[in-house]
């Protein structure tokens, strides 16, 4: 197993007076780099870069040799924004884990009676897992309070010993169709289901967050399926037989956030001089309707292995039977959350929210 | 949930425009004429006993509690001993005034400049001390917006906080009219010593009678309406508060409601004495709760009718408008009186002081929302966690009450102020943020001195910018500063004599005051007063705190010191001459080093570079203040307040080296200048920490602005709750929140530069609004709206 240790790297931003990820008044850590490409993110200027100036450990060492894959085709040139090298840079700032800690020690003070703490967040903060661990190591022994957002698409038993330290775990599952998932997102989510389950497995409290768009998630198979699939990992954690690979379980603390899509980012894509959501969006739902009224002739033609996201449109003839492109990404009314929380409770995962 | 009754009194509260009662000016002033010749406190005594026998008797409609001190429900007096010079010169255009406009009649104003000006000519306290203050401090004193104290000249002095606890509501005032008969017995008309103090309880027992008699009239108003009423329970209601205005305040109350009826009989007292600013009911939980529990025990109370006259109370605090000049208006915005109002902390004995009565006053204030009580509440580290939970959810409302102080470092100021441990921990606020006791004489808020001047002189030979005209000391020109060190020195020198002047303001009102303005009413609170019969402008108190001097606009000082350090001598980006040419050009066409000027680190943002010089500031004022005695012999005390004397202040002050253009608004208290803040409101904690707060005993003040959403939810409050008790935990002494609607949202959309440090929560963050696209901010400007349905 690997454990690299890494005392700088590249930090978007320290958010202090974070009150929304996770317990109390904390210190939110951007972490810079993201294995994924979900189209109606609020923070593109986070997309991993080929050629950016990773520290030299860390370049995307714990992406998935599968993920990297999907990573090349698009470099290929399938059209999916890959961003302008320069203007991403501005946001990115490199930082020494002693500069990260001199921060961090003028905010400690706040976290005091109220359960705060530090949230480490991206990006994808595994991306650079060497210099994460070496926060959450000199964190973790100065006694804070640690919580992690991340995407589920990381190397588990690389960084098994940095989730073990967190009180908290927020893990995305954006969308439980593994065809939509590269759709939308760009990579598959076999890895990142592997990886809920194996992190409920470690007992950490894990909450799994679905940021709930119209248009792209928001169908009741979804969160059917995806509540079947928690209320599964439940079970089998509290039987003891979850892990085939001998690691050890017990009881999962799971629970469910349903975040209400926001277009709070999309500014940024103007300023990154790239297509934004909504073009994006409809550049989508554009190329999936030509092929869903042509998805017999398509069928037979001879398809790219490989493909990309985009290419992956030759599977869109299938469709889980829930979804359909809606006119553009919508906000959910809440009484479409409030259905979806009933889902939830049907299959017995307690729903949780953070704002 | 209110009343119907007190919803009722509150729409009247809410939609009339408050109107000047000429009867009091009257019946004081034909008093005046009666008694010429004799000792002016029997003269002030007496035409107070004949102002309550004479005054209009007003029991408005649905009143449980009731005194009036004039024929408006909504209402003002006219004070003329004091000052009636500004009253003929601005009461025609009253009620146009931008600040705090009154309604006064045109045969107002004609009856008064005919029947109570003239007589006053010459007398009033105002033309005395203009009389008595030297020439040197008159042209820097008196009007300037450098430094401030009309509110002592032109008004009363108020400040005071009545004892409840070991005088009133034991005795009664006829147990005081007993207590000053027995003192005058054993003195004797043959030693002249002894003669003063013979007047000073004949002035307390004329006033004692006064507003015994003052109650009965309304006794008997109670009787005479009840006789017509048809409303049986109305008729019911009438009875009961002719019963309660027969007992109160000639006895000890007995009963929740006839406290609560004493207390606002003591208020009317004081506003018909002297119209005071900061008549204190200081720690209202604490004297009211024990007839409270004693009631509720006894079942002759429910929790409801309590609170309803809980409301009521509150109501009539803010009916009373304190009837100020537009200057003094400018330095006290929003019709406030400042009366303080202290619920929380601990009890003498150090335990801690919470009671039902302390979720009354809380509960009132957000539900009533009237301006008045000050509600100040006192937070200790172990407070229980229902009380926190109440201070924040009562900020989460936006009435941007209460202020929260915290519990020990009052104390410590006390202590540092002279008082016992006991005394100290029995403290309660006065007017805005001031830690007190209710043995206490002292002026809180004697002086407002402008720090920005300071500078303004330093580097413009002692001139001021916008004026041309020598206000300081007379100073080599700027450009010969060869080190910052020099320029600070400079900055010293004339701040040394800004203080040495707001001494003199002071000690020549002190004086003029003593001679000349007894406070029999208030003195008959107080009771060292009593014991030694020496008046409260005499020093009779137990405690003569020395007058508190307010320093405006720390955070511009030490901002501007900071910037002619880093840009002159440190990054020399300009010359020390191009830097004074581009303040006297109020930075036009100076663009790219006013951007540099404000670039430079601002204090509010834990920044040692700044805060550094804020703390030399601040220790420098203590200590050259602290080093004058008042006429007492008290040293003098310091304070970084705020009110809203930031703005006078900042109207008279030229552009600053920190950026700020001419007569934009100063700092108040320790805040930082407003949207220079652009941390967090943690970093804007942590630099007002950092200032050695517990020496300042007339009190520091923090403003912060926080968006609704952060404090809209259990969990918010919570934070919130936390947040308060770290940032005590670093030494603090007080804070308060506004939290902010979409309708300062849209404000700081269109002026942006108002508004730097003005923090939203964005999506699992928080930030600054300003730093936001105008899309996003558009998007929370729309959910603010939400959040406000």
């Amino acid at each position: 197993m690997r454990s690299c240790n890494c005392n700088d790297g590249y930090i978007m931003q320290m958010q202090n007076f974070s009150v929304n990820d996770g317990d109390g008044i904390r210190t939110t850590i951007f972490l810079y780099g993201c294995p994924l490409h979900c189209i109606w993110c609020c923070n593109p200027e986070n997309a991993y870069c080929p050629g950016m100036g990773m520290s030299s450990q860390d370049s995307l060492t714990n992406i998935m040799p599968e993920i990297r894959a999907d990573h090349q085709t698009e470099a290929a040139g399938d059209g999916r924004g890959i961003m302008p090298h320069t203007e991403a840079a501005q946001e990115m700032h490199h930082m020494t884990l002693d500069e990260v800690d001199k921060k961090i020690s003028r905010q400690a003070l706040f976290y005091r009676g109220n359960g705060g703490g530090i949230t480490f967040s991206g990006g994808e903060a595994t991306v650079q897992q060497g210099f994460l661990r070496a926060m959450v190591n000199r964190f973790y022994d100065k006694g804070y309070d640690l919580s992690l957002e991340t995407c589920g698409a990381f190397s588990f038993d690389e960084v098994k010993d940095i989730l073990q330290k967190m009180s908290r775990i927020f893990m995305d599952l954006k969308l439980f169709d593994d065809r939509l998932h590269r759709l939308f997102t760009g990579v598959s989510n076999a890895v990142i289901l592997k990886n809920i389950r194996r992190t409920a497995a470690l007992q950490v409290p894990v909450v799994v967050r679905i940021p709930v768009i119209v248009g792209v998630n928001a169908f009741e198979e979804n969160i059917e399926a995806t509540c079947a699939f928690l209320e599964d990992v439940q079970e089998s954690c509290s039987a003891g037989s979850s892990m085939a690979d001998g690691q050890e379980s017990g009881p999962a603390d799971i629970s469910l956030e349903f975040l209400p899509y926001h277009r709070y980012g999309m500014d940024k894509y103007t300023k990154l001089g790239i297509p934004d959501p909504d073009a994006r969006y409809e550049m989508l739902r554009e190329q999936a309707g030509i092929r869903w009224e042509n998805s017999q002739a398509e069928q037979q033609m001879e398809s790219r292995p490989g493909s990309g996201a985009l290419q992956g449109m030759k599977d869109v003839g299938s469709f889980p039977g829930g979804f359909s492109f809606a006119q553009r990404m919508e906000i959910p009314s809440e009484k479409l959350l409030e259905r979806y929380r009933e889902i939830a409770d049907a299959h017995h995962i307690r729903t949780v929210s953070f704002h | 949930m209110l009343t119907e009754r007190i919803e009722a009194i509150r729409q009247n509260y809410v939609n009339s425009k408050p109107c000047i009662s000429t009867d009091r000016a009257r019946i004081w002033t034909e008093s005046h004429k009666k008694t010429e010749g004799q000792p002016v406190c029997i003269r002030r005594a007496q035409a107070f006993y004949d102002t309550c026998a004479e005054l209009g008797v007003h029991i408005f409609d649905g009143e449980l509690i009731v005194g009036a001190i004039g024929e408006f429900r909504k209402c003002g007096i006219l004070t003329p001993e004091f000052s009636w010079k500004w009253l003929d010169k601005e009461m025609d255009t009253f009620s146009e005034r931008a600040q705090d406009p009154y309604v006064m009649t045109p045969e107002q104003c004609e009856y008064v400049r005919e029947e109570i000006f003239p007589y006053w000519k010459g007398q009033s306290l105002e033309e005395i001390f203009l009389a008595r203050l030297p020439k040197d401090t008159a042209k820097i004193g008196v009007d300037t917006g450098v430094i401030d104290n009309d509110s002592k000249w032109r008004q009363a002095v108020g400040e005071i906080t009545p004892d409840y606890q070991d005088v009133l509501f034991p005795k009664g005032f006829g147990g005081i009219i007993k207590e000053a008969e027995e003192k005058k017995a054993a003195l004797s008309y043959a030693k002249a010593e002894d003669q003063e103090k013979i007047e000073f309880y004949d002035s307390i027992i004329l006033t004692s009678k006064g507003i015994i008699l003052y109650a009965n009239r309304y006794a008997d108003e109670a009787e005479r309406l009840a006789a017509a009423e048809e409303d049986m329970t109305r008729k019911a209601e009438l009875l009961r508060i002719a019963a309660v205005c027969r007992r109160v305040p000639e006895y000890p109350p007995e009963n929740f409601y006839e406290a609560i009826q004493f207390v606002w009989f003591t208020q009317i007292g004081g506003i018909l004495s002297e119209n005071p600013l900061s008549l204190n009911p200081g720690r209202f939980d604490q004297y009211m709760d024990p007839y409270y529990e004693k009631d509720l025990a006894a079942g002759t109370i429910t929790p409801d009718e309590a609170q309803e006259l809980v409301d009521a109370l509150w109501l009539k605090y803010s009916e009373w408008v304190w009837t100020i000049s537009a200057n003094t208006a400018d330095y006290f915005a929003g019709y406030n009186q400042f009366q303080n109002l202290t619920v929380g902390g601990k009890t003498r004995e150090g335990l801690d002081a919470t009671n039902p009565v302390t979720f009354m006053a809380m509960k009132a204030t957000e539900e009533v929302k009237t301006h008045q009580p000050g509600l100040s509440v006192r937070v200790h580290q172990d407070c229980p966690e229902e009380f926190l939970s109440a201070v924040t959810h009562l900020v989460s409302t936006g009435t941007g009450f209460p202020a929260i102080h915290n519990d020990s470092v009052g104390y410590q100021m006390l202590i540092n102020a002279g008082y016992e441990p006991d005394d100290a921990r029995d403290w309660n606020n006065c007017g805005c943020v001031v830690p007190h006791f209710r043995k206490t004489g002292e002026w809180t808020a004697a002086v407002n001195m402008n720090f920005g001047s300071a500078i303004e002189y330093a580097l413009n030979e002692g001139k001021s910018l916008m004026t041309g005209e020598t206000m300081g000391l007379t100073e080599k020109p700027a450009a010969e500063f060869t080190s910052y060190e020099e320029v600070e020195d400079a900055f010293f020198r004339q701040f040394k004599n800004l203080c040495y002047h707001s001494v003199v303001l002071t000690t020549t009102a002190q004086r003029v005051h003593y001679e000349s303005v007894p406070r029999p009413f208030l003195s008959s609170c107080m009771e060292e007063c009593m014991k030694n019969g020496t008046d409260l402008s005499r020093g009779g108190a137990k405690y003569n705190v020395g007058p508190v001097i307010t320093g405006i606009g720390l955070a511009v000082t030490a901002n501007s010191l900071a910037a002619v350090k880093k840009l002159v001598f440190e990054d020399h980006a300009c010359t020390m001459k191009e830097l004074t040419d581009a303040l006297a050009a109020n930075w036009e066409d100076y663009d790219e080093l006013r951007a540099k000027a404000q670039a430079v680190p601002k204090y509010g943002n834990d920044d040692d570079y700044v805060d550094r010089i804020a703390i030399k500031i601040a220790n420098f004022f203590y200590h050259e203040i602290h080093s004058y005695k008042d006429i007492f012999g008290s040293p003098f005390t310091t304070a970084f307040m705020g009110i809203s004397n930031y703005i006078p202040m900042g109207r008279v002050l030229g552009a600053t080296p920190c950026g700020r253009k001419n007569g934009e608004p100063s700092s108040e208290g320790v805040s930082p200048y407003v949207g220079t803040d652009t941390s967090t409101p943690l970093a804007a904690m942590r630099s007002a920490a950092k200032l050695n707060q517990e020496v300042h005993s007339g009190g520091t003040l923090l403003n912060l602005r926080l968006n609704h959403d952060l404090v809209s939810t259990k969990r918010g409050q919570a934070n919130l709750g936390s947040m308060i008790q770290n940032f005590f935990s670093l030494g603090a002494f007080h804070v308060q929140f506004n939290t902010l609607s979409s309708k300062v949202l849209r404000d700081a959309q269109a002026h942006p530069e108002n508004y730097r440090d003005l923090l939203v929560r964005v999506a699992g963050y928080s930030t600054q609004f300003v730093n936001l696209s105008k899309s996003l901010q558009d998007a929370i400007i729309a959910r603010t709206e939400h959040a406000e349905l």
